[in-house]
């Protein structure tokens, strides 16, 4: 083992000698008897009530009686004794009372009662301050009270202090330290803490704070459902797991089964979930929710049987005599159910994992509001519903100094236990009496300073803690360090007990999308109606861009006369440079309170000479993270302190394992974010570019290449960026010959400010719309939610259709039909064109102009044939009816270009419109010649509606 | 009364919970013949297989959300309409069950039918 290791080893496990053990039982004792007659001779009888409690377990160990029971207890009624071992046919009389009178009483009564047949063993235990002695008479008196019933022989039978001392020590080594610990448990002041205000007090005092750092924004929580569900099971699972238990009674099983039996298939088995309604203990809990789970499990197998069945496929079990007709009607509802039966049963089953694990770990994207669910959850739901817990940072873990488990519990306990694990015990302890769990919160685990010797700790405090059944841990994490970073947890002893809660946002619906955005722009007072749509859309998809821009552009924390901007657009690299400046002033502005002797822009300078430094280093020795502190210039420390002090441009890492020296710890320098790091590189390399001399640059990029140096994708976006502002002329010349510049193209093109695209955009553009791969489905898809050329003049939704025009069928395939189709499927909005038809409704129907929107109705001419339906009919057809029936000399232009487009998907649902149209005779003349010439080498759905056309325009001829 | 929340969904508050043979008489059915079958599963649906949202805002939620209100706008959609009055109908009635209804109550008929069978009124 490491010396430091071992240290850390030592540390958290000091080591209790015997004789140690014997000195704190001693005192242990003496300090109960000392509060026990302090009390009683106050009038105060408190601690006697509970003395058969603390007893119990030292007695059970010390007269190896391992049945031993408390027989006052809820719902036991022994009179004349108060613990009682059934097994072993063993009783034990508690008393501090000295007098021979109260042996006397309990004796006649044990006897009279019967009692002794039950237990053939009565011993008192009194304990009294000092030793005790009876007469002759009262022990005379005794014997005949007993005789012939049971054996009582006071030498052996009245036990006081001094003998269970002696009694004690006469034990081994391991069994007299688990008795130390038992009584340091429950003597030695923790039953007497306040436990409750301490742990109440320390979440709450978390929350405000996270509320005043601003990192816990009220109401930026998006509220995935599922997983506030999930932790609710995790954090009060007594309470939630009578809520699954009531999901499942309530479950349309018997339906569903009614409706199988009809269609001659076997049933689904039948789940009884009222048996674990009086489920109280945790491990009967954990117990039940295994064996439910069990039999969802069996439920969601037997339902697997007839998922994925196409129309017309037998199912792969015999049908029953005479129900053949009524299930083929009904297949497609038996796939249906068998779906909506499996969905069912993983969600119960999720939920039921939340009941048994112990280690919840929600990973998510920065900005997604984790912080907020935490503090919302202590808030709301752990501190109301009395569940005990502890809410720690990793951002505060990471600036203690000591042993995470010594500083925890000194935190939480006033360090009144001596060690981590008698801490956990007793917060397990408090928890059990309060049928909860108690919930250690560790927020941010990324944010620690030493992230990778912090997950060593944590692995083994998390050990640690799990000996006691009622400890359960909630940690938050960014996903993208998770599994780096942290991924020793998921191979640890209990891998089993996590469950890890993966990334939602991209699952997140469009109520929670809208929630989010509304939350950021309230908080940071941005003004919506100053950001285009289109850009908050933008925004939604990517949280930490959202944050960045709020900050950027929002009025919080800014002057009373500030203006916010109108943002037609998202231009990331815009936003990055405004949120390096914002935050550079808060930066400087701390600094100036600190100092007290500097300008504010000599501050900001000096600070973002610092940034520059770091970044040139970077860039010079090709290293784009953990930059050695020890090079960064002894002039520059102060200010670097400055920056590192709320980590939110810098922060300070451990070196990597291999260079820890213990004599001297050779900390690094990283950024915070990633994204903002290739961001400030890009920016350096272009203002050190030299179009005279571009070799240095070459050679950067060459290296890249090569694969010598690992530049990032993230840089070279933030290099296009950079090279499209109008200043860097020179640098765009010469970067957009690189292969560089193409690999970010697309998408990136579509995030450089309007005024700052040019007719090379538009070549590319189409260029690569032409290609039909991958990359034009992007684009086109870009391009579709574009406006038209009056607003975008390069990239347009001209562009795409002009293109479409004269590509072919495949053409049109690859970038509207098929790829069009997938591309928000995997959004999960699977009916696009019904997607686009509600946009069109909610934006462009109040305000259509017929000049202004055209392209828009040329463009429904492209996805008529987007989810189809039977006899020609499709969203965008319905949508262009209206259109037409307002509109109709619209609506004849864009069906007459239409039928210059070279593809001919479309063909059909024209002519079918033009069918239907009331149109000039000018121009039936001219369509029926197109009809007649296209008839004979028409598709056959085509031709039929060719002909419908001529027949109805030969009908409305003059 | 009951209030249509999205399609296919309804808020039904009900100051007591019928018996089956009390729906059974209501729909004016006889017991055990095809047409019973039919109003039995749509009492299950909505009595035995759809949240009551009020016992299960006080048995679970309670504590978390002090107002039924907040609860139901989180965990149910309540129409814009009915909000102002959430609090109040908590009072009144027993039973607030959002339940999903089979497509063929959607249409005006079936919706009567519905209010009928449970005794309360329909509200667009």
């Amino acid at each position: 083992m490491a010396e430091k290791e071992l240290i850390r080893f030592i540390h958290i496990n000091p080591i209790m000698t015997t004789s140690k053990a014997l000195d704190d039982i001693s005192s242990t004792l003496g300090r109960l008897q000392h509060q026990i007659s302090l009390e009683n001779a106050a009038g105060y009888f408190s601690k006697n009530k509970i003395l058969e409690n603390i007893l119990l377990p030292v007695l059970a160990k010390t007269y190896d009686l391992p049945h031993l029971r408390n027989a006052n207890a809820k719902g036991a009624n022994e009179p004349y004794v108060d613990l009682v071992d059934d097994l072993k046919k063993f009783a034990f009389q508690i008393t501090t009372e000295r007098h021979a009178s109260k042996i006397t009483d309990t004796l006649t009564g044990f006897v009279a009662s019967k009692t002794f047949q039950k237990y053939s063993k009565l011993q008192f235990f009194i304990f009294a301050p000092k030793p005790v002695a009876f007469s002759a008479v009262s022990r005379k008196k005794w014997t005949r009270i007993c005789r012939g019933k049971f054996k009582f022989k006071q030498a052996d039978d009245i036990v006081e202090f001094t003998d269970l001392y002696r009694d004690i020590s006469n034990l081994s080594g391991p069994k007299i330290r688990e008795i130390r610990d038992l009584l340091a448990q429950s003597v030695v002041g923790e039953e007497w803490i306040d436990v409750r205000t301490l742990l109440v007090g320390q979440a709450i005092t978390q929350v405000n704070r996270e509320k005043e750092t601003g990192k816990y924004i009220p109401d930026i929580f998006v509220e995935t459902t599922s997983t506030k569900a999930l932790s609710r099971v995790f954090w009060h699972p007594h309470l939630f797991f009578g809520e699954i238990l009531d999901s499942v009674t309530r479950c349309r099983l018997p339906i569903w089964n009614k409706f199988l039996a009809k269609c001659g298939l076997p049933l689904l088995p039948v789940i009884n979930a009222e048996k674990f309604r009086s489920t109280a203990r945790p491990e009967e809990l954990a117990s039940a929710a295994q064996q439910i789970e069990q039999e969802l499990l069996q439920l969601a197998a037997a339902a697997k049987l007839f998922d994925g069945l196409n129309h017309g496929d037998l199912p792969p079990c015999p049908i029953a005599p005479g129900k053949r007709d009524f299930h083929d009607q009904n297949a497609w509802r038996v796939r249906d159910t068998a779906r909506v039966v499996q969905e069912w049963t993983e969600d119960q089953i999720q939920k039921l994992h939340a009941v048994q694990r112990r280690v919840f770990i929600l990973t998510g994207k920065a900005g997604q509001g984790k912080t907020n669910l935490v503090c919302d959850f202590v808030e709301r739901f752990g501190v109301p519903h009395e569940v005990p817990c502890a809410y720690f940072t990793g951002l505060q873990l990471g600036r203690i100094s000591g042993d995470l488990g010594e500083h925890i519990q000194r935190t939480l306990l006033q360090g009144k236990t001596p060690t981590f694990q008698a801490a956990a015990r007793v917060l397990s302890n408090y928890a059990a009496e309060k049928q909860q769990p108690f919930v250690f919160v560790f927020e941010g685990l990324n944010e620690h300073s030493r992230i990778s010797q912090f997950a060593g700790e944590l692995e083994e405090l998390v050990s640690a803690a799990l000996k006691f059944p009622n400890v359960r841990f909630y940690f938050t994490c960014r996903s993208e360090y998770f599994i780096q970073r942290f991924g020793n947890l998921l191979k640890s002893t209990f891998k089993n007990d996590i469950l890890l809660v993966e990334p939602r946002q991209q699952y997140l619906g469009d109520f929670a999308r809208d929630q989010l955005l509304d939350g950021y722009f309230r908080y940071f007072e941005v003004d919506p109606n100053r950001v285009d749509e289109q850009a908050q859309r933008f925004l939604q998809d990517d949280t930490l861009l959202l944050r960045f821009f709020c900050v950027a552009y929002g009025k919080r924390g800014r002057p009373a006369n500030y203006q916010m901007p109108d943002i037609p657009h998202i231009y990331r690299a815009q936003i990055f440079d405004l949120y390096l400046n914002k935050k550079l002033d808060d930066a400087a502005d701390t600094k100036n309170r600190t100092v007290q002797q500097l300008s504010p822009v000599g501050s900001k300078k000096e600070l973002l000479a610092v940034i520059r430094w770091v970044t040139s280093y970077m860039v010079i020795k090709r290293q784009f993270s953990d930059v050695p502190f020890s090079e960064v210039p002894t002039a520059m420390h102060s200010d670097l302190w400055f920056l590192l002090g709320e980590e939110i441009l810098l922060r300070r890492d451990p070196a990597p394992s291999g260079n820890i020296s213990l004599a001297a710890p050779a900390d690094v320098l990283n950024f915070v974010y990633d994204e903002f790091r290739d961001f400030l590189i890009a920016k350096y390399l272009v203002e050190n570019f030299d179009p005279m001399t571009p070799s240095g640059f070459a050679t950067f990029v060459a290296a890249s290449e090569e694969g010598t140096t690992q530049i990032s994708e993230g840089i070279k976006r933030f290099l296009f960026y950079t090279s499209r502002l109008p200043d860097k002329l020179e640098f765009w010349k010469y970067y957009s010959q690189q292969p560089a510049y193409d690999e970010v193209f697309v998408p990136e093109i579509f995030f450089v400010a309007e005024e700052h695209h040019n007719t090379d955009d538009a070549v590319r553009v189409r260029t690569v719309l032409e290609k039909a791969n991958h990359n034009s489905t992007r684009v086109a898809e870009f391009l579709l939610w574009r406006g038209p050329r009056e607003r975008f003049p390069f990239l347009n939704l001209d562009l795409l259709i002009d293109t479409l025009a004269d590509g072919d069928d495949d053409l049109h395939a690859a970038l509207i039909r098929n790829n069009f189709l997938s591309y928000y499927q995997f959004q999960e909005r699977s009916q696009p064109a019904q997607e686009w038809v509600k946009t069109f409704e909610k934006y462009l129907i109040p305000c259509f102009n017929s000049t202004r929107h055209e392209p828009y109705v040329q463009l429904m001419t492209i996805l008529f044939p987007l989810e189809r339906e039977s006899d020609l009919e499709s969203p965008v057809v319905r949508l262009f009816r209206r259109i037409a029936a307002n509109f109709p000399a619209l609506a004849h232009k864009v069906l007459s270009r239409a039928l210059e487009f070279k593809f001919t998907t479309h063909r059909p649902y024209v002519w079918r419109l033009l069918a239907e149209q009331n149109l000039e005779a000018g121009m039936i003349a001219n369509l029926r010649t197109v009809a007649e010439g296209e008839l004979a080498s028409a598709s056959a759905e085509t031709a039929t509606e060719i002909r419908r056309f001529l027949l109805k325009s030969a009908a409305s001829r003059p | 009364m009951i209030y249509p929340t999205a399609s296919n969904a309804a808020l039904v508050f009900l100051k007591s919970q019928p018996t089956r043979e009390q729906f059974l008489r209501r729909a004016g059915v006889r017991q055990n013949t095809y047409a019973a079958e039919l109003v039995l599963n749509l009492y299950d649906d909505i009595f035995v297989h759809s949240k009551n949202l009020r016992e299960e805002y006080l048995k679970y939620y309670k504590i978390e959300y002090p107002k039924f209100s907040e609860f139901a706008d989180t965990f149910s959609s309540v129409p814009d309409s009915v909000m102002p009055k959430i609090d109040r109908y908590f009072q009144l009635y027993e039973l607030i069950i959002h339940v999903c209804v089979p497509s063929y109550l959607e249409e005006d008929a079936g919706a009567e039918t519905l209010g009928r069978l449970l005794r309360t009124k329909l509200s667009k």
